[in-house]
């Protein structure tokens, strides 16, 4: 008895230790953008428990929609407008966030969300399944398990899940070895970090590797269609029962500007996927920004996000579009 | 499913709750599904591969038990080993051959061309077709007798934990223990040697990883010390990769309560390659030994025929880690090791030196020389062509690998100075940990388990944490998955 007394007792030690260290680190807040971006996103909910109109999505959804802007155009005031979006947050992390929403028992009079055609690209990456463990309610965890059976490595989601519900840490790994690094090499001269970011290959070679990686490239599998489709109906229904009207915006990226045969037949894919989701629910209406929108690569700064004059074009073609769907209502 | 990825922990966690809760007598089959599960998870049409090996040598090595004909009994056993060796011959090697021969034509003058195939390569394939060889000769043999249970046999061909990178298991030792599944008891030492092999994995080779690939591509690119810090690095790194797939292989067969052999057991601290290779994936080079050298005629044969015997074993050892000349050439190299270290005068002018000095320094310079011609021959492993081997050997060889001045310049214009002395560390502590105390995981975790259940505790989560943490976002996969 007294031996397994003592056994009982180190195995808390460890493990306590384990979950102090473990706090320590996915806490702070100097550590993890993703981890800080829903932290951020839900201080505005806090700030805003009148809103009646919301945007929802990653920054490409919200960057060119003011919310003061946006009042107008809807003819309400600011303070009922509700920036919900986050950074990086496509339709997994989304769809979390909605859940999150419905379970708070939030509602809206109007709500909007946007996609691009590379958000149907499915990079595993661990932050993303660090944003969905974050924010789904643990009564939706088996919806989010069901939604990971359309993906080509379903067990990979299931096991970061797992994973990072057990360490937090885990999910902010790129997030500890930044703060390692930052450690290991006096974070107090941000010059001469920047310096070796732009030199780290000089120790071992005399010239740089030459990357020919080519921007936004992307398979399109199934698989991760299926799965971002998936995690898309979910949210959609999700929206529609929180909102009296959902407006689904499809937004272009810098593939869009590339004009052949295979990327034009994708964007026909995106709208057509998108439509006949939207068609499906009554209160939902998609606000097409690809066609006839933003094609020129000059227009965006990156890959996804629009410069000044790109956000001007989408914003004056949101408006016509959207007086068109008011009208048509 | 790689062991490392949370898609096979969550794999691990449904097969083991499944098989903790469901009855003993359902653990066969339940394994037979999960191993197949597994494999068919990489590619499912190679499922047919593993089931045909699998039936073969079933049906040849009960052929060649009831067989009293001498005659019929060897042909029987080369239809065992044409079958598996054809196989691995057209999936691992055709391209290589074709290609090589195209290429040797070409340089001739001769205008030729051939047809290539582009054969995806099974994964484990090297592995199990060796198991399964092995199992059918020793019956040859009279060593073993046959499996008269197809379940049995088709687990022991395709066992997950060991499936795809060894340790490569001989029937007489795997098969028996897996006859009494229902029976076995969990050995939850395998937990300790779990979390080892994943924190040499994730943590250290995964880590070395980025080092290997900066100085490694285009190495005519490189600083001649940088590429000997990336050959130090790769040393590193393939031996954590390795010997930590391999405990973690173990660790999981003992969690069901098998054992499974060691791979390992600090290869660093080898003085000689002899020894070097009783430290180094012992299965495969006891499997050659016993298989391949012996056959050969092994010791016997006269002053030329040893020196041939391993020659040709090394040889055959190098082409079988891949279908590519510089794996031939490390075979190479290790041969001559073998051969030069077997030389009478070598052997007596390290006896001399171990005279002159107490036996702990001659021991460490010992050592620390032999480690360096493994790097060098870890090089030519690494290498991504023939060309680069030269351009790799070339540079480490040459006066400019001393020419540290300007290397250090570049070390301080890129800033990366405190995280190559971290590497180091990294490195040295490996090397130092072998050279200290010269044993496998497998001892590591026994002593571990021969403490208080805290100190077990601790020890698990501790790396398992460690590993989680230290992760890279896309670590690589296991090297030996590719042979």
């Amino acid at each position: 008895m007294k031996a397994r007394i003592t056994v009982g007792l180190w195995l808390a030690l460890v493990l306590a230790a384990l979950g102090v260290a473990d706090h320590f680190i996915s806490s702070g807040r100097s550590i993890g953008w993703e981890r800080n971006s829903v932290r951020n996103s839900r201080a505005r909910w806090a700030k805003k428990p009148q809103a009646r109109v919301a945007i929802f999505g990653s920054s490409t959804s919200k960057d060119w929609l003011p919310e003061g802007w946006l009042a107008g155009l809807l003819k309400v005031p600011t303070a009922t407008v509700l920036d919900a979006h986050i950074n990086g947050c496509h339709q997994g992390c989304t769809w979390a966030e909605v859940r999150e929403f419905r379970r708070a028992g939030r509602r809206f009079d109007t709500v909007f969300f946007g996609t691009n055609l590379f958000q149907l690209c499915e990079f595993p990456h661990t932050k993303r399944v660090l944003q969905q463990q974050l924010m789904v309610p643990p009564g939706d965890v088996p919806g989010l398990l069901g939604k990971y059976l359309h993906a080509q490595t379903p067990l990979l989601y299931m096991g970061r899940l797992l994973g990072i519900s057990l360490s937090g840490a885990y999910g902010d790994t790129a997030a500890v070895r930044a703060r390692i690094e930052k450690l290991a090499y006096d974070d107090a001269d941000p010059r001469a970090r920047a310096v070796r970011r732009h030199n780290h290959w000089r120790w071992a070679r005399q010239r740089p590797i030459q990357a020919e990686k080519p921007p936004l490239s992307c398979e399109y599998t199934a698989d991760s269609v299926a799965l971002k489709r998936a995690f898309t109906e979910g949210l959609l229904g999700d929206l529609a029962a929180i909102s009296g009207r959902v407006y689904l915006m499809l937004l272009p990226d810098r593939t869009r500007s590339l004009r052949d045969p295979e990327h034009s037949a994708r964007w026909a894919q995106h709208l057509a996927l998108h439509t006949a989701l939207a068609e499906a629910l009554p209160n939902v209406t998609v606000i097409d920004l690809v066609t006839d929108g933003v094609s020129d690569a000059r227009h965006f700064r990156d890959g996804f996000h629009l410069n000044a004059e790109g956000m001007k074009r989408q914003r004056t073609l949101f408006q016509q579009r959207l007086a068109a769907a008011e009208g048509g209502r | 499913m790689v062991f490392t990825t949370p898609q096979f922990v969550a794999f691990f966690v449904l097969f083991f709750g499944a098989w903790l809760a469901l009855p003993r007598r359902a653990r066969k089959p339940l394994l037979l599904v999960g191993s197949y599960l597994f494999y068919g998870s990489w590619n499912p049409h190679f499922l047919w591969l593993i089931f045909g090996s699998t039936l073969l040598d079933f049906a040849v090595g009960r052929a060649v038990h009831r067989s009293a004909d001498p005659r019929r009994r060897k042909q029987l056993v080369t239809l065992s080993v044409v079958g598996n060796l054809g196989v691995l011959a057209f999936f691992k090697y055709f391209d290589f051959f074709v290609g090589s021969a195209v290429q040797g034509l070409n340089a001739l003058g001769l205008d030729a061309s051939a047809p290539v195939l582009e054969v995806v390569l099974p994964v484990g394939i090297s592995f199990y077709t060796f198991q399964t060889m092995s199992y059918t000769i020793d019956i040859y043999r009279g060593q073993l007798e046959p499996s008269d249970d197809f379940v049995d046999f088709a687990l022991y061909v395709s066992f997950f934990p060991q499936l795809v990178a060894g340790p490569i298991e001989r029937a007489k030792h795997l098969l028996p223990q897996l006859k009494d599944l229902a029976q076995n008891r969990a050995d939850w030492s395998g937990l300790g040697l779990i979390a080892l092999g994943a924190f040499k994995k994730v943590a250290i080779a995964d880590n070395m990883a980025a080092l290997v690939e900066l100085t490694y591509t285009q190495p005519e690119q490189a600083w001649a010390p940088a590429l000997w810090i990336g050959t130090y690095a790769f040393a590193i790194q393939i031996y954590c990769d390795f010997s930590g797939y391999s405990d973690i292989a173990v660790g999981l067969g003992r969690l069901m309560g098998l054992d499974i052999i060691q791979n390992f057991r600090s290869p660093y601290a080898a003085a000689g390659p002899s020894e070097f290779w009783r430290r180094w994936h012992i299965s495969l080079s006891s499997w050659l030994r016993d298989y391949l050298y012996i056959p050969l005629g092994g010791n016997r044969g006269g002053w030329v025929g040893v020196r041939r015997n391993l020659m040709l074993t090394m040889l055959l050892g190098g082409l079988w880690h891949g279908a590519a000349w510089n794996f031939v050439l490390w075979g190479f190299w290790h041969g001559a090791l073998l051969i030069a270290f077997r030389a009478e005068r070598l052997n007596a002018w390290g006896a001399r030196l171990a005279q002159g000095w107490t036996r702990l320094p001659t021991a460490l310079v010992r050592r620390l020389v032999f480690f360096h011609l493994v790097a060098l021959g870890w090089a030519l492993f690494r290498a991504e062509s023939l060309a680069d081997c030269a351009t790799l050997f070339g540079a480490l060889l040459s006066p400019d690998a001393l020419a540290w001045g300007p290397w250090l310049q570049a070390v301080t214009a890129s800033g990366e100075a405190p995280y190559l002395l971290g590497m180091g560390a990294v490195a040295l502590t490996v090397f130092i940990s072998q050279n200290l105390w010269a044993v496998g995981s497998d001892d590591v975790v026994a002593r571990v388990w021969r403490g208080p259940v805290g100190l077990r505790v601790a020890f698990t989560a501790t790396l398992i944490y460690a590993a989680a943490v230290l992760s890279p976002e896309a670590p690589p996969p296991f090297i030996y998955f590719q042979f």
